[in-house]
């Protein structure tokens, strides 16, 4: 039987109730023989334990609610579905090789159609764009006139 | 003598063994039950539902005090089982951890609740005029819930565990991820706290 004392039991009753039953089971033999053997003196502290287990007592058992159990079974992967749903997919070093396989395709698909298709981009330059700038940007216009007509 | 009568007294206020929660499932056996479930096994399946749908449910009904927002977490619950079950790595017992899970989904509800400042409180059981025996008692049920409402969460959570369905206080403090002191400590203010609450609605000195 475990060493039992006066403030180990008032701190079994306070914190789980009057009732042995409650009681951590290593300690409950100690227990009820020290609250047997001095009743007067642990008093206050069990009649405070009962009053809430009378309050805590009006409590009734929760009920299971019907299908509940049914309904939990049938929300469960079962049989194919679980192989299924736990099924590995293809390891990560194949969705390496499949990625970068495919961005190579890409850049030699784009280096290839740069060679093969005409520079020609269907813009025509426009020399007088390039005289308007300088009129606005540049002091020297006089200059860019002689050097433009030759 | 007065030793006696009063632990008999005590004695009465016990739940029955067959409202106690189910004990500790060996760890090997557990292991084995997950995985056959993981593998989609019906009879696994169903044994890991019918042995811990009624202790999750009265314990979630315990902490929201509304049939409807416990089977809800209790569903949800399960679906996340479902999930983790195929990468299980055995840390805690499978009940502990679906404890663990329903009780933090019940903590979220609470805090939902409390963000939307409730006009009406939760659902209660209502039976209905009755005689004036059976209302009394309903008032009673009612006032004693609306007490622990009033309790931090994890107060609720320890009482509901130990005192409302019978954890032993090892199970109880696996569940909470916490010390066997610390799960006394949240015990007895807890109970003072229920106390003091319903000493001041009975219109008593604090």
């Amino acid at each position: 039987m475990s060493q039992m004392t006066d403030h180990r039991l008032i701190e079994i009753l306070s914190a789980y109730g009057a009732s042995p039953f409650r009681w951590p089971e290593e300690e409950r033999a100690a227990a009820e023989a020290l609250l047997e053997a001095n009743p007067e003196r642990f008093a206050d502290a069990l009649a405070d334990a009962q009053s809430v287990d009378a309050d805590l007592g009006v409590l009734p058992a929760v009920d299971l609610p019907e299908g509940l159990i049914s309904h939990l079974i049938a929300s469960a992967p079962i049989g194919d579905q679980a192989h299924a749903a736990t099924k590995p997919g293809p390891p990560r070093w194949q969705f390496r090789i499949w990625a970068s396989g495919f961005a190579t395709a890409c850049l030699a698909l784009g280096m290839a159609l740069g060679y093969a298709l005409p520079v020609d981009s269907g813009i025509e330059y426009d020399p007088s764009e390039d005289a308007l700038t300088y009129a606005l940007f540049d002091s020297d216009f006089t200059s860019f006139v002689n050097e433009t007509d030759g | 003598m007065l030793g006696q009568a009063l632990i008999a007294a005590g004695r009465g206020l016990c739940l029955s063994e067959k409202q106690r929660p189910l004990g500790r499932m060996p760890a090997d056996r557990d292991a084995d039950q997950i995985k056959r479930a993981a593998g989609g096994d019906p009879a696994a399946i169903r044994a890991i539902v019918v042995r811990n749908t009624a202790p999750l449910n009265a314990l979630a009904y315990r902490m929201l005090r509304s049939q409807e927002d416990a089977e809800e977490v209790v569903q949800e619950t399960f679906l996340r089982a479902w999930k983790a079950l195929p990468n299980w790595k055995p840390n805690a017992q499978l009940s502990t951890w679906l404890h663990r899970v329903a009780l933090n989904l019940c903590y979220d509800r609470l805090r939902k609740r409390r963000e939307h400042v409730m006009a009406e409180p939760p659902d209660m059981v209502d039976d209905g005029p009755g005689p004036h025996g059976q209302m009394e008692r309903q008032q009673d049920i009612e006032r004693v819930h609306a007490a622990i409402a009033q309790l931090p969460e994890r107060q609720q959570a320890a009482l509901s565990l130990c005192a409302l369905e019978g954890y032993t206080n090892k199970m109880a403090a696996d569940i909470l991820e916490i010390s066997i002191d610390a799960l006394e400590s949240l015990l007895s203010r807890g109970r003072r706290h229920l106390r003091k609450i319903l000493t001041e609605q009975a219109g008593g000195p604090a």
